[in-house]
């Protein structure tokens, strides 16, 4: 029996006889790529743990900061609504001489043309209720948003026709209209 | 490799084999097969914590926006000793901040195992924003919310207040609407990890209140009253101002009264509001309701007579005229203008009690109004049959001994008169504003009709004719006033006191469109013990400034406006 010198497994076999470490190298290689994997997702992950981290002590603080500019603006309103205060302003007003004016010392005038409204008949004033009726909820609260692209094209296509409509009518003083002229027979009045 | 050494490496990976399979089971297991639910709660109290929210508690405004009660910050400062490093500049620092002594704060310092030492309680805001700024270690600063009535004493029987240790308020508009105030408490899961960070939930911010009071009406009565009671020598007293048409308060107070800043102080009498705690006999005020029923059930017309003796008999008892007079053929308006016991008296018997209690009860009396304030009692109203009513009790009623009511319920029943005969009842918050901004407004509520227009309007003629007839004192120049005076005895133990009185004046005007009624009482006043020459002079005091403040021109500008100019 002759040796092939293209048989690759006796080749291989030789090769790995001659130079064992390739096969050592192979496995190293594996290791080190798992382990730098490894400390990749590591670090990744220390990044953002660390970040999130960061990010949450300064939401902390945030919210500190705002907790005190709350009770600063708080304490301010206080303050402004002491300073703002009936007795104290009208105290500051008769020390700069000034006094509540009486009927006697007001002149009206009467407007002609100025009619004040009189006086309503009191049923059609007054609410009648039960007296533990609910009182009529006036809902005020901000409306939410709601508008769909459809109906924001929608309203711009009515707009610019809309627009179209009015300049036709300004500069060609008549309606456009995509319906057909009414024949003269149907307007005419017999 | 001999073959003890490769046996000892077998039995080693054997035994770190079975330690790793046992290991990954048991990881496993905690995974899928044992109750998870004590190890994920052991982790959420690792990073997660309820903290409860006490929301902030609505504000109370008066009808222009005027602010009337907020909340305002003060500190509690303390010190933790095992925290101070550097104890010799931690205690100059704060003592600059504070105003206390160094030798003071070196001493709170001393003993390292104390955890906490509470040093001001509370601190005022500046004072506690002072420590705040020094960020020194171991300085506990801890905010506290209070309730701040920035206008001191102004209204504030009216307005209640809120216990100090507690989001809890007492009397007035802060303990009726306490619930609406102060809000729902909820819970926040605080969480270490940002991203689960929530606002929390089942909180809900206390809504704000607008009140029917004008602070500027409301200074105005106040001062008026306080100048009344100075004049009159008289020791306490109560001012209502109310739209007879709403029933809108637009100015209550009391005398003496109390700072709610500094609730604790006060005499805890002081935190119950006269003007609708307390009872009094109305005396002649009564018979301006006495004449409204006998109107109403056409007994008689305004141009009826009677023949005054000046004494009359009834039930055992001798019912006088306050002047001790016989006044001979009195016509009605002449009863209310010389406000005659026996007319009233002879008015009341004429009824009978069944339409006179019905018509009185008409007007409220004898039941609380409902007003949305804290702390209203209804009064006495004895009817035949019920304990403490005699014979006697139908005259005596009639000029307004022997009942009693609060002065709420007295000016809500002479609105009725001025109100085209409808009762309404007195509120005291005309807006509500939720925390979500949703508003909710509060209009007047009819109660009933006490009487006919046509003799609400015949009426009203007949107490501002018997005002102009008798030159009262409660006469405004320029406007048509309608009213009447009360001079009541004081109800002791023993019978009733010796001279001494309630004097009061319940007026309304411009009688022919009424923008405003006031009750003025004038308890115990010692210049006169009249209420034509105690009450009805402070009424027109008021009433000269108050229509500046309504704005309300005199009579004949007004209907020459109305005509058209």
């Amino acid at each position: 029996m002759i040796n092939d010198p293209l048989d690759h497994n006796s080749l291989q076999d030789r090769l790995l006889r001659q130079a064992p470490w390739r096969t050592q190298t192979q496995g190293t290689s594996l290791v080190l790529a798992a382990v730098i994997m490894v400390a990749v997702i590591g670090a990744l992950y220390l990044a953002q743990a660390s970040r999130t981290a960061g990010a949450g002590r300064r939401l902390q603080d945030l919210e500190v900061q705002r907790e005190q500019l709350e009770q600063q603006n708080a304490q301010l309103r206080a303050e402004i609504a002491a300073l703002r205060s009936v007795p104290r302003l009208i105290g500051q007003a008769q020390a700069m001489g000034y006094h509540q004016a009486s009927a006697d010392e007001v002149d009206y005038l009467v407007v002609r043309g100025v009619v004040p409204p009189t006086p309503q008949p009191i049923e059609e004033k007054v609410k009648f209720t039960e007296p533990d009726a609910t009182p009529v909820q006036e809902d005020n609260s901000v409306q939410a948003y709601d508008e769909t692209l459809e109906s924001y094209l929608t309203e711009k296509f009515t707009g610019i026709r809309e627009g179209l409509a009015a300049f036709w009518t300004s500069t060609f003083g008549t309606t456009p209209t995509s319906a057909p002229p009414a024949s003269p027979t149907a307007t005419r009045v017999p | 490799m001999t073959d003890g050494l490769r046996r000892r490496l077998n039995f080693i990976g054997l035994i770190l084999g079975i330690l790793t399979v046992l290991i990954a089971w048991r990881l496993v297991s905690l995974q899928f097969y044992v109750d998870t639910g004590y190890f994920a709660q052991q982790a959420n109290l690792e990073y997660h914590k309820q903290v409860s929210i006490t929301p902030p508690r609505g504000e109370l405004y008066d009808r222009n926006g005027v602010l009337l009660a907020t909340n305002a910050i003060e500190y509690e400062i303390g010190l933790s000793p095992r925290l101070i490093l550097d104890r010799e500049s931690t205690a100059e620092k704060l003592s600059e901040a504070t105003g206390l002594s160094k030798d003071e704060l070196m001493e709170a310092m001393a003993d390292p195992d104390v955890l906490y030492v509470l040093l001001v309680r509370p601190a005022p805001a500046a004072m506690g924003q002072r420590v705040l700024a020094l960020k020194l270690d171991g300085i506990v600063v801890t905010p506290l919310t209070r309730r701040y009535y920035p206008h001191g004493t102004l209204a504030s029987q009216v307005l209640g207040f809120v216990r100090f240790d507690s989001n809890e308020g007492f009397y007035g508009i802060e303990g009726y609407y306490n619930d609406v105030l102060a809000g729902e408490v909820g819970t926040e899961d605080q969480s270490r990890i940002p991203f689960d960070a929530t606002r929390g939930e089942g909180w809900r911010n206390g809504s704000d209140l607008y009140l029917t009071l004008d602070s500027e009406i409301q200074y105005l009565a106040e001062s008026t009253l306080d100048e009344a009671l100075k004049s009159t020598g008289a020791q306490t007293g109560t001012i209502i101002v109310m739209n007879p048409r709403t029933g809108e308060i637009m100015a209550m107070a009391s005398r003496p009264t109390y700072d709610p800043n500094r609730y604790f102080d006060a005499d805890p009498v002081l935190w119950n509001d006269p003007a609708i705690s307390a009872q009094y006999e109305p005396g002649s005020t009564a018979k301006a309701m006495t004449m409204a029923i006998a109107l109403e059930d056409h007994t008689v017309n305004p141009d009826s007579t009677y023949e005054d003796r000046g004494v009359l008999d009834i039930g055992g008892i001798e019912v006088y005229n306050w002047d001790r007079a016989a006044h001979g053929v009195t016509s009605m308006t002449q009863l209310l203008a010389k406000s005659l016991n026996v007319g009233a008296a002879t008015l009341a018997i004429g009824l009978g009690p069944t339409r006179y209690y019905d018509g009185v009860q008409g007007f409220g009396i004898g039941q609380p109004t409902g007003i949305d304030l804290a702390g209203e009692i209804g009064g006495t109203l004895a009817r035949p049959g019920q304990t403490g009513w005699t014979d006697a009790s139908l005259a005596s009623n009639a000029f307004g001994q022997g009942m009693a009511t609060t002065p709420l319920q007295m000016i809500t029943a002479v609105a009725a008169i001025a109100n085209d005969g409808l009762l309404v009842q007195p509120h005291m918050v005309t807006r509500r504003v939720d925390a979500d901004q949703s508003v909710t407004n509060f209009g007047p509520t009819v109660i009933g009709r006490a009487i006919s227009v046509d003799t609400a309007h015949t009426l009203s003629d007949m107490l501002a004719n018997a005002l102009q007839s008798e030159s009262s004192g409660a006469l405004v120049p320029g406007y048509r006033i309608a009213g009447k005076t009360g001079t009541a005895q004081i109800p002791g133990p023993g019978g009733y006191e010796e001279n001494t009185t309630i004097a009061s004046f319940i007026g309304y005007g411009p009688v022919d469109d009424p923008r405003f009624i006031v009750l003025i009482k004038l308890d115990r006043p010692t210049s006169s013990p009249w209420g034509s020459e105690t009450a009805a002079p402070a009424f027109s005091q008021f009433v000269k400034r108050l229509v500046v403040l309504l704005e309300i021109p005199p009579d004949t500008i007004r209907q020459a406006a109305q005509a058209g100019g």
